[in-house]
């Protein structure tokens, strides 16, 4: 997983279970709708998706990384010290 | 690229969300869950409720203490001798629960009378949130073998005050929180 599953779950439990009674305090479902138990449960599912998916941020491996700064790894340098 | 990307995972969040949002609507379904009695409630504000109030419209009765206005009668011949007869008008909550707002005969008895009228004062707490969605309030009653239960959806007026606002900040925060689990881990 490349995002942050932990954060998701705790997240998303947190962000459905506040979801469900702002929605009926602005009127939009009533108390009883079933939507109050299961929007915590969706923002888990949500949040770990949103982690194994991980859309946001830059792609970094230490390869990448290395070769896009320039640097020479130490591999390179016991070959240039072997010349 | 990456930001076709994000561009997507905003279109899932809100697409939940909508979607979520979408589904709401409450199926139609008949106001008289088991029939065998008429009654209607009259609020201060002039709203009545009667059994053949649809379940979907939602009325706005007061959000301070009230006295309702109440008529009630079971389809029944009037009785010879005093039987026992039992009831409760309960709020629907989440999860198959509910919170009995009043209940009778209180106290325990008997009638021989198949009907009943008068006035019911309630009080609303402080903490209960105004304006709000609708509340499936049912009243129920047992008399003979025959069992009566109507149900009602109403709503308190008024604005929802600060509880509203505070659910929207954590809906927020917590939603930035689902965006921040979507952001990649650093290796090194």
């Amino acid at each position: 997983m490349k995002g942050r599953p932990i954060l998701g779950i705790i997240s998303g439990f947190m962000f459905g279970l506040f979801l469900g009674p702002t929605l009926f305090m602005w009127g939009v479902i009533p108390l009883h709708s079933e939507l109050m138990w299961i929007l915590p449960l969706l923002g888990i599912v949500l949040g770990l998706v949103m982690a194994w998916w991980a859309p946001f941020g830059r792609k970094t491996s230490t390869a990448s990384a290395e070769a896009m700064s320039g640097q020479s790894t130490p591999a390179d340098n016991d070959q240039a010290d072997n010349a | 690229m990456f930001r076709r990307k994000r561009l997507a995972a905003f279109g899932v969040l809100g697409g939940t969300v909508t979607l979520m949002v979408a589904s709401l609507a409450a199926p139609a379904s008949a106001e008289v869950i088991q029939s065998g009695c008429s009654g209607s409630a009259t609020f201060s504000n002039g709203v009545t409720v009667t059994e053949s109030t649809p379940l979907s419209e939602v009325f706005e009765v007061p959000d301070k203490d009230d006295n309702v206005m109440y008529t009630g009668m079971i389809n029944l011949p009037p009785a010879d001798e005093p039987e026992p007869f039992s009831g409760d008008v309960s709020v629907r909550l989440p999860l198959g629960q509910s919170w009995v707002a009043a209940n009778w005969p209180v106290p325990p008895g008997e009638t021989e009378s198949v009907s009943d009228s008068g006035t019911y004062s309630y009080e609303v707490p402080g903490f209960v949130p105004r304006g709000t969605g609708g509340l499936e309030v049912t009243a129920f009653h047992q008399q003979r073998g025959v069992t009566c239960e109507v149900a009602v959806s109403l709503a308190l007026a008024g604005s929802p005050g600060p509880a509203a606002l505070v659910g929207t900040a954590g809906t927020i925060v917590f939603g930035l929180g689902v965006g921040a689990a979507g952001s990649r881990r650093r290796f090194t």
